[in-house]
């Protein structure tokens, strides 16, 4: 009798189907696992620190509704009240809380600018220029919100 | 006499089987895609987006201090001043030095090279509804690609000031 021959049977390939499945498992658990323990972000990467700076001021910047500029760096003042200091020490770049807390935000700077538009009062423009002269400069600027909804 | 024997796979079979395994595999695919890191913006695309960003932030202190304003648009301009130049700067960066002027080679080297590939350009539309909308872009070269970067904001016109919080802000990048 003539018997037609398959190169693989249908049940090993719904076989392989099933390991595919099963492998596919085993990798999402070592993905969870590695997820639940994530690698610390690398520090000297300077747009990590960047967008640290950015978010911080822009934060700070919502809720401001006038500015000081100081020698090394600026106050946000909210109502009156001192709502955050940004301030350039030994090229580090700190952010003061109301409580006088400090935590550094960016170091090896080698020079940050803090300054008012000459024509908008309520416009805060940054300038941090690095140590290393390979990586990019920060500029931007932030319009003070005064709590406003944006 | 009859010999029972195991039938070979045919056609129908054969696709069905493989149309489950490449529905199998899609799996692995997805979860290998999950597992790379997620692309990250370049230096220069960054810092795109951080001039994006001082535009539209400027755009909102001119509309806090004057609630009827309306940014004007502007064709596609640099952002820093070059010696004889024929474009004149951005009104935007007009005033971004430390003197209080443009940025030029001369007072901020550290500045003028990576800013100098920039250019500014700010497009504006009327929409219904009284609205009206700014879209900021900075455009630059990478790897003989034009590429831009935008932001684009929604602002009220100055006839519903009662409104005039009512902004949403996107992002985006085109090539």
């Amino acid at each position: 009798m003539r018997m037609r021959k398959g190169e693989l049977s249908f049940e090993a390939i719904i076989g392989m189907a099933f390991l595919a499945v099963f492998l596919t498992t085993l990798m999402a658990v070592y993905q969870f696992y590695t997820v639940q323990s994530p690698k610390r972000t690398d520090v000297s990467d300077v747009v990590t620190s960047y967008n640290l700076v950015l978010e911080s001021i822009r934060a700070d910047a919502r809720f401001a509704d006038s500015m000081k500029l100081t020698d090394n760096g600026v106050e946000l003042i909210e109502k009156g009240k001192l709502l955050a200091g940004y301030h350039f020490i030994s090229g580090n770049l700190y952010r003061t809380d109301i409580e006088n807390k400090g935590n550094i935000l960016m170091g090896r700077l080698e020079k940050a600018v803090f300054m008012a538009h000459p024509q908008l009062s309520k416009l805060l423009m940054v300038k941090l220029l690095p140590e290393d002269k390979m990586q990019i400069p920060f500029f931007t600027s932030f319009a003070l919100r005064g709590g406003a909804i944006d | 006499m009859s010999i029972k024997c195991r039938k070979g796979t045919n056609l129908l079979e054969l696709l069905l089987a493989l149309s489950i395994l490449s529905a199998a595999m899609y799996p692995i695919v997805y979860i290998f895609k999950m597992a790379r890191p997620a692309a990250r913006k370049t230096q220069t695309e960054f810092l795109a987006t951080m001039l994006s960003h001082h535009v539209m932030e400027t755009i909102v202190a001119n509309k806090i201090a004057d609630p009827n304003y309306l940014p004007p648009m502007s064709e596609a301009l640099p952002v820093v001043a070059t010696e004889n130049a024929v474009q004149q700067v951005s009104d935007y960066f007009k005033f971004i030095s430390d003197q209080g002027g443009p940025v030029r080679e001369s007072d901020n080297g550290q500045l003028y090279w990576p800013l100098k590939q920039f250019k500014c350009q700010v497009d504006t539309y009327y929409l219904e509804g009284l609205l009206y909308k700014a879209i900021v872009y900075i455009s630059y070269h990478n790897e003989g690609r034009d590429m831009k970067v935008f932001l684009e904001r929604l602002l009220a016109q100055p006839q519903i000031t009662e409104s005039e919080d009512s902004f949403s802000e996107t992002e985006g990048k085109a090539e």
